[in-house]
């Protein structure tokens, strides 16, 4: 157990690694830095870019640039933004708990209910409700996150003359306020996910409602309560957990075109709007964190898997 | 067999849906089992034994009943409702699977599966189960019960495990216990130590046992009568020691004639039945045995024979009876497995 955390520990080191570095060489190679997209706007002389470039670093060699950066990531400093100079640290650890809600929010509701109606179609199999929910969960599956917005934005303004505010406030602000904001990115954000976690939990309850130990369990003489909710259920966890990992990258991925179009204002803005601005050590630093949100995230899960199956826990199966 | 029997089944007949329409897996059988009694129903895969036995407590899945019916203590069990199935199973009908390796739920420990079937059917609490799931435990002869308990099936052995389902299926001490092929899928030697097991168990807790295996070895060694099933249909019915002696059915011949003994001659190839077993989709006309048949007769092609009552307690279905030839066996005696 030590070790099969000790392991997943490492390989997430690893893939913070590689991350770092090619999000920092890549960055770099597409075409355009903050100082030309400047002089495009403003008309500086070639002199004054020269001097720009040297006072944010970019004429040293891309590997000194990253040597330099790390050298400060350690220490805690991840840069500064070369728009107004602020810390990157402080940017980012601003606009995250707008993100943190959003995302959490779509997160938690789809996977509630994608569980919910995963359960309840594998349950029915072969009945109404089953045919209803894979139909759905087709469509949703099918169709992009942001098209679900826009879809909805239009239909709320056209149908009901209804549209969010378009100036942001914090729940903490004005809730209703946030809350009209909030709605159609949690829905758009939150329904892909609810569809894979539908079927996923729909073809794993089957699997497992279908296995041996399942038979052997009713031939004890336990009711479908004990069956469905203790043993076919967690039985298909693992396969949930999975899943749910792999959907936060999504959700994540999905918060900065939300974000943009709803004029939110969460990291995945901040990331776009640098990403635009050829704002390196706001775009490199965001993404790292993204990154070890992610792999954070996917450890725990890991962890999670051992918490649940004692075979992995004992290191016998999977790993 | 003058006590009425526990169990009774008359004239099932089991369906299972298909794309191409309803087949039926059980036609027609009949079968009792008597207090204390050890029944074999014994027959080839797709004979409809496993299919007859899960019948019984209700756990068919998609299958249906369709007609027949199934007595257990007096009590017709077709047609019975959901909640008085689940009550009778486990407690007082209880089974053990043929794949122990899969029939234990992989994420909870021995002891919580144990306590779990005392805890469905008895009002007791968790200490009070966990220490007769110990009690349990010892009795199947798992070494070390107290911390077996706290061990994940995949800690165990096959033999273990099923000697866990065993423990599990004699929990709450069950009138009838089946059991379908459950050393199928054990090596010999343990297979023999499980057999043992139940034999001593079953005397032990007083408890009818019903045995469904495709092995005439394993029914020489448990059982008092036998059920010899053939493509959905009772082919032979009656005493071990009848049956095994003077086998009536070609069917129940050839299957007995199949069986490796120590005095099998390892130079002469072990006789095997030709063929394989119908599907349950088609079935052929007439005899369902006959295109296999050593000793067919023109009217096996076209008209089935009924299970005729030979003597008191032993029936067979074949039109050779019918033609003055019964109770002459083609391959009668020498080679009867003896109870090792």
């Amino acid at each position: 157990m030590i070790f099969y955390t000790l392991r997943r520990l490492a390989y997430g080191a690893v893939v913070m690694a590689l991350v770092t570095v090619l999000v920092f060489v890549i960055m770099r190679m597409v075409p355009g830095d903050a100082v030309s997209l400047q002089l495009q706007e403003t008309g500086v002389s070639a002199e004054e870019a020269a001097a720009m470039r040297a006072q944010f670093g970019l004429d040293d060699p891309v590997w000194v640039q990253l040597w330099t950066w790390l050298a400060g990531a350690f220490q805690g400093d991840f840069g500064t933004s070369y728009y107004g100079g602020e810390p990157v640290l402080s940017l980012f650890l601003d606009r995250v708990p707008v993100t943190v809600q959003l995302g959490l929010l779509a997160m938690v509701i789809g996977s509630l209910l994608g569980i919910g109606l995963g359960i309840v179609a594998a349950v029915t199999r072969g009945s109404a409700t089953d045919g209803a929910v894979r139909a759905f969960a087709v469509a949703f599956l099918s169709v992009p996150n942001f098209v679900v917005a826009l879809l909805l934005l239009t239909m709320f303004s056209l149908w009901f003359a209804w549209s969010p505010p378009l100036v942001y406030a914090g729940p903490g602000e004005d809730f209703g306020s946030w809350l009209q904001q909030i709605a159609i990115p949690v829905f758009a954000l939150g329904t892909g996910g609810m569809a894979a976690m539908a079927r996923m939990t729909r073809s794993s309850m089957l699997e497992s409602l279908g296995s041996d130990y399942i038979r052997a369990v009713r031939a004890k003489g336990a009711g479908n309560r004990t069956v469905i909710a203790k043993h076919a259920l967690r039985n298909s966890t693992i396969s949930v957990l999975t899943l749910l990992g792999l959907e936060l990258a999504t959700v994540l991925g999905g918060t900065v075109i939300i974000e943009q179009m709803f004029s939110i204002p969460g990291t995945g803005q901040l990331i776009y709007q640098a990403v635009l601005d050829r704002d390196y050590p706001v775009v490199v630093a965001c993404t790292i964190f993204y990154a070890a949100l992610f792999v954070v995230i996917i450890i725990i899960i890991d962890l999670l898997y051992a918490l649940v199956d004692p075979r992995i826990r004992t290191g016998r199966a999977l790993s | 067999m003058t006590s009425p029997p526990l169990l009774a089944v008359d004239d099932l007949r089991v369906e299972f849906p298909t794309p191409a329409g309803p087949v039926e897996a059980v036609g027609g059988v009949s079968f009792t089992v008597s207090p204390g009694e050890t029944v074999a129903v014994v027959g080839e895969s797709g004979s409809g034994k496993s299919v007859s036995s899960l019948a019984v407590l209700g756990l068919l899945g998609s299958g249906r009943i369709t007609s027949g019916s199934v007595r257990f203590q007096g009590e017709e069990l077709v047609g019975a409702g959901r909640e008085r199935l689940r009550r009778l199973r486990g407690s007082e009908i209880a089974m053990v699977f043929q794949n122990p390796m899969s029939s234990l739920d992989p994420l909870f420990t021995i002891g919580g599966q144990i306590a779990e079937a005392l805890r469905i059917h008895r009002p007791i609490s968790r200490g009070a189960a966990r220490a007769r799931a110990a009690e349990l435990l010892r009795e199947v002869g798992i070494p070390d019960p107290e911390r077996r308990l706290r061990s994940y099936p995949h800690e165990l052995s096959g033999g273990q495990q099923q000697r866990v389902l065993v423990a599990i299926a004699l929990a709450c001490d069950p009138a009838l216990l089946i059991a379908d092929e459950p050393t199928t899928a054990l090596d010999v030697t343990v297979e023999a130590q499980i057999l043992e097991l139940m034999r001593k168990l079953q005397h032990e807790h007083g408890a009818s046992l019903l045995f469904i295996t495709h092995d005439m070895a394993v029914v020489a060694q448990m059982a008092d009568r036998v059920v010899v099933m053939y493509a959905g249909r009772v082919v032979e019915q009656g005493a071990v020691a009848d049956v095994l002696r003077s086998p009536r059915n070609p069917y129940t011949r050839a299957l007995i004639d199949s069986i490796a003994t120590p005095t099998t001659p390892r130079d002469v190839p072990l006789p095997a039945i030709a063929g394989s077993v119908p599907n349950a989709a088609d079935f052929p006309a007439g005899c369902r045995f006959h295109p296999r048949c050593p000793e067919v007769l023109d009217r096996c092609r076209t008209s089935e024979p009924p299970l005729l009552d030979i003597e008191p307690g032993r029936s067979s279905r074949c039109w050779r009876h019918d033609a003055g030839q019964a109770g002459e066996p083609v391959a009668a005696g020498g080679s009867v497995p003896g109870v090792r």
